[in-house]
């Protein structure tokens, strides 16, 4: 079963399916029901990470370090444990900017430079190409195997049949059509390809499942279990050894391993594109931070049990632990088998192709050749029509280019080197990326000088120290420049770089690269000046945090306007009438403008059209694009600058004086309410005044007309005389009472009494009124009724005080009690929180309509010009502040006969819960 | 209630570098066989799966929180 011809249309039978599969996606997501739409598939995608390299390479990487080859997938572990503080910044920012590749990304932090973005993809381009003829040479090795079935022969140094390498070169065809096909159908401002994302998914599954059943099988199927295997693996010395690792040298690189492979998974560019560009949902992400993670963990569970096995069962030495994965269910007539481990090696290969092919060629097409091309105006460019199908076209010769290019480097150089050592050369170049994206993000001060400076450097000691020797090992160089250093000079040996030696020679290179590529970074940042779109795009990047998310976090620099026109025929060129229509529309409704009157749109108009141009061609051609069809003047970005510091300075003073001004207003209002009080006092006061001339005269013009009378009779009667001095006495004492109690009651409207506040037993001081009284109760024989329990609680009062207003209701009481039987009523007792004491009496009563009346000043029952008035007037009013003043209520209630005077005081344990 | 995550996150990574490096992880670097199973293979899995748990507790825990601010009248009642 297992021949050529079968082998190779079980291949391209499963390349037919990826485009099925593919096509199935983007007519689903054309339809407006997407299939990728979720976190699994998201995570599946993710898993691209997971290429030949890790179907073929971890067990020969184990066959011959043992454990160390886990490092490279406990890094993105890391990594995505890590996302809350990088990845989902990053994710942000580039949904909110509508960036398209990691070079995109670097190149609008750094002011949107084409400078940038073209190093960048040059780095990508020659650190990416090895990688991906690794996975062609993995292909074309794993397939020369298997056409050997049944016999298990190594591939020789040569490329060997001509079958082979023609399938190799068939495959990286058909993968260029894909990308082509799936990748470049239409210019979508988003970067969305939702068939290929689908189609990567699914070869995720397919090389887990082919990887899992191959450990399976050797675990179970050709030991039994893992306790089995590895007790026989025990027994043999040179095997056991790779079940630790040896602390000498590993560990070294075991945190090297890690920390390249933390960076590789955030600055590779398939990783970026998967993993940001390709998002739909930030949500995703966090639910793809755990699932990726667990993916990978699921495939590496049987690396060493296969590894292990391997050599077990081919100890001569002959095959290579590379092949491992193919050769065990070969050496074991298990076709089936064999052949699904080819078409997971297959699956593996071609999703890293497939996204690396993609994601450069969007590079290579955006920030080098759209650039270059606007640049050269004998081009034309801008007068032309359409320009969607020069940039498809462009996008589609990059990929064309790429995989020409790694064709021939796997043809050339690709058959020395171990899948491993290749796959580490490409992490090494991705990860000088890494401290310009996370400086970036975080450190506002990187300019793009700092930023080049630290690219070249980095990457001019990753060439130097990786890969020159690289073709050194592959014969292109003499291999003394590795061993002697170029010239003879040791110092410069690629490996001991500046003499640096006891370390390996990936350690080696990282280190120094990273200590060029971070120092000269941070160096010349430190002493280099930003421009001002510079600064901008900086606090942009910097400050992405919530505030930014939606349309704030996006940079409008335009200034003037433009003409709808003009601009509507620049987006129609690159990103097509209905996509610039929706835009335009979409927009227009959320600000609420009408597009068929718009005649020339502002500045934040423009700002979207630049953003939807951005996410075909990249920040850097659509910046200078725009720029073409604005009209009048862009202010310069610094001048934007100057304007906006004087502005926000403007802002800010007259924030103040507003300010100070409601501050005058209250003050002002403040001030009136006091004069209309000030105002309502004098009036009080005039009346007042009026009121106690009048009152003090009635008992003075009575004393001075009793006196006068005295005065002018010596000769009056002994009895009639006494009766006129008795007269002037009570008279004189009611003016003296009458003094007392205005100036008692002037005190307590003032505030200035002296309150000598404490617990009082309330009883004992209406006993003791009562007392004082007794003498006036007895004259008028009057029937005293008293109800007064033992043990009241207290009251909080001044005493004397409280005896007063008592004083004062049974001094009412007496003097109206002239009917017959005349009956005084007292009562205290507990009424809720407070004490209730009631002084009721059978007189008169008080009048109905009388009211509140009663206890204003000078206000007595009865007509004062047909009575004489009885008392000063102020009895009540008096009493009233006491009691208020204790917390308490005064009140009279309207009885049937008589009056009912009645009055609270809260008890001592409620005023003090009140406090 | 979002705010905190970034203490967990923190301190999950500090726990996921610590048990992923030499020298937690020297501590189990034996050539001896552990049920039947070498050491450091199985510590190694052990530590990773305990970390991709916490990482997917903390995403769950997450999801919920997000929830409650977007559907803040349901979240009045479950939560404090």
């Amino acid at each position: 079963m297992l021949n050529a011809g079968f082998i190779i249309i079980a291949s391209f039978g499963y390349i037919g399916l990826l485009f099925a599969i593919a096509y199935y996606g983007d007519k689903r997501a054309d339809s407006g029901r997407g299939i990728i739409n979720n976190p699994y598939i998201y995570s599946l995608s993710i898993a691209v990470y997971a290429t030949s390299w890790t179907f073929y390479g971890s067990v020969g990487r184990a066959a011959a370090g043992g454990l160390i080859f886990i490092t490279i997938y406990l890094g993105p572990t890391l990594m995505f444990v890590a996302w809350w503080f990088l990845l989902q910044k990053i994710l942000r920012i580039s949904k909110a900017n509508g960036i398209t590749s990691i070079a995109d990304f670097i190149a609008s932090r750094y002011g949107k430079s084409t400078v940038i973005g073209g190093l960048v993809t040059l780095i990508a381009v020659v650190g990416i190409t090895p990688y991906i003829s690794l996975q062609l040479k993995a292909l074309s090795t794993s397939l020369t195997v298997l056409l050997e079935y049944p016999a298990i022969v190594m591939p020789s140094a040569e490329i060997g049949q001509p079958v082979v390498s023609f399938t190799a070169f068939l495959v990286a065809m058909a993968m260029a059509v894909f990308a082509i096909l799936f990748g470049t159908r239409h210019l979508d401002p988003s970067e969305h390809h939702e068939g290929v994302v689908a189609a990567i998914a699914f070869e995720s599954i397919v090389k887990l499942i082919a990887f899992v059943a191959v450990g399976i099988f050797v675990t179970f199927g050709l030991y039994d279990g893992f306790g089995d295997l590895f007790m026989k693996a025990s027994a043999n010395p040179d095997i056991k050894k790779l079940f630790a690792i040896s602390p000498s040298s590993d560990y070294t690189q075991w945190v090297t391993l890690t920390i390249l492979s933390m960076m590789a998974i955030l600055c590779l560019p398939r990783q970026f594109h998967i993993t940001i560009v390709e998002n739909v949902g930030t949500h995703h992400l966090s639910k793809a931070v755990w699932m990726f993670p667990l993916y990978l963990l699921l495939i590496n569970i049987f690396v060493l049990p296969i590894a292990v096995a391997g050599l077990l069962q081919f100890p001569s030495g002959s095959v290579d632990p590379d092949t491992f994965v193919l050769t065990l269910p070969m050496s074991t007539q298990n076709e089936g088998l064999a052949l699904l481990a080819f078409i997971g090696g297959l699956s593996a290969a071609t999703g890293m192709v497939i996204i690396s092919a993609i994601a450069l060629s969007t590079m290579i097409c955006n920030e080098v050749l759209m650039p270059a091309l606007l640049r050269m105006s004998w081009l034309r460019l801008n007068e032309r029509g359409d320009l969607t199908s020069l940039v498809l076209n462009l996008r589609r010769f990059s990929c064309v280019f790429i995989m020409l290019l790694s064709y021939g480097y796997f043809v050339f150089i690709g058959e020395s080197y171990t899948l491993v050592t290749i796959g580490l050369l490409s992490f090494a170049a991705a990860a000088q990326f890494a401290p310009v994206i996370i400086g970036g993000i975080f450190w506002k001060g990187a300019t793009a000088k700092g930023a080049f400076a630290g690219l070249v450097l980095g990457f001019a000691v990753w060439i130097y120290t990786l890969l020159l020797p690289s073709f050194a090992l592959s014969g292109w160089l003499p291999e003394s420049f590795i061993t002697e250093g170029p010239f003879g000079i040791a110092l410069l040996k690629p490996y001991e770089f500046l003499g640096l030696s006891g370390l390996d020679n990936l350690s080696n290179s990282l280190f120094w690269s990273m200590v060029l590529n971070i120092g000269a970074y941070i160096g010349v940042s430190l002493s280099s000046e930003q421009s001002a779109i510079e600064r901008i795009q900086a606090a942009i990047f910097v400050d992405a945090a919530e505030k930014y998310s939606g349309t704030a976090g996006r940079s409008n620099l335009w200034q003037g306007s433009a003409a709808v026109d003009d601009l509507r025929d620049l987006l129609y060129r690159f990103v097509g009438p209905y996509r610039t229509e929706l835009a335009f529309k979409d927009h227009a409704r959320r600000r609420g403008l009408e597009l068929k009157e718009l005649m020339a749109v502002d500045a934040e108009f423009v700002g979207v059209a630049e953003r939807l141009l951005a996410g075909a061609i990249g920040s850097a051609s659509a910046r200078v694009l725009v720029a073409s069809v604005v009209k009048g003047d862009i202010v310069s970005l610094d001048e934007v600058l100057q304007i906006l510091d004087e502005t926000s300075e403007v802002i800010e003073h007259s924030h103040r004086l507003e300010q100070k001004s409601h501050e005058l207003e209250v003050a002002s209002d403040n001030l009136r309410q006091a004069n209309e009080q000030l105002k309502e006092l004098d009036r009080l006061k005039d009346d007042f005044l009026s009121t106690i001339s009048h009152e003090l005269r009635t008992p003075l013009t009575s004393i001075r007309s009793f006196g006068e009378i005295l005065f002018d009779k010596p000769d009056i009667e002994p009895s009639q005389r006494r009766q006129f001095l008795g007269v002037i006495i009570s008279e004189s004492e009611r003016l003296t009472r009458l003094i007392n109690q205005i100036l008692d009651l002037a005190k307590m409207e003032a505030g200035s009494m002296d309150w000598e506040m404490s617990e009082v037993d309330a009883g004992e001081a209406i006993r003791e009124a009562l007392a004082a009284m007794s003498s006036l109760i007895s004259d008028k024989s009057i029937n005293l009724e008293l109800m007064l329990p033992e043990n009241l609680p207290h009251v909080y009062a001044d005493r004397d005080r409280l005896i007063q207003v008592v004083i004062n209701l049974l001094s009412n009481a007496v003097k109206f009690s002239n009917g017959p039987e005349p009956t005084l009523n007292i009562t205290a007792e507990a009424d809720g929180d407070a004490l209730l004491v009631r002084v009721a009496d059978n007189g008169p009563g008080i009048p109905d309509g009388v009211g509140e009346i009663i206890f204003e000043k000078f206000q007595q029952v009865g007509d004062p010009l047909t009575n004489k008035p009885k008392g000063t007037g102020l009895g009540l009013p008096i009493s009233r502040q006491i009691v208020e003043h204790f917390g308490g209520k005064i009140w009279f209630e309207k009885a049937a006969r008589g009056a009912d005077f009645r009055f609270t005081l809260p008890f001592t344990h409620t005023v003090q819960v009140a406090e | 209630m979002i705010e905190k995550f970034s203490e967990r996150y923190a301190a999950l990574l500090i726990l996921a570098a610590l048990l992923f490096n030499p020298p937690i992880m020297s501590i189990f670097n034996s050539t001896e066989l552990f049920i039947g199973v070498p050491i450091l293979y199985l510590y190694l899995f052990c530590a990773w799966a305990l970390i991709i748990g916490l990482n997917a507790y903390l995403a769950a825990k997450l999801s919920a929180a997000r929830d409650s601010i977007t559907t803040p009248n349901q979240s009045a009642d479950s939560h404090d």
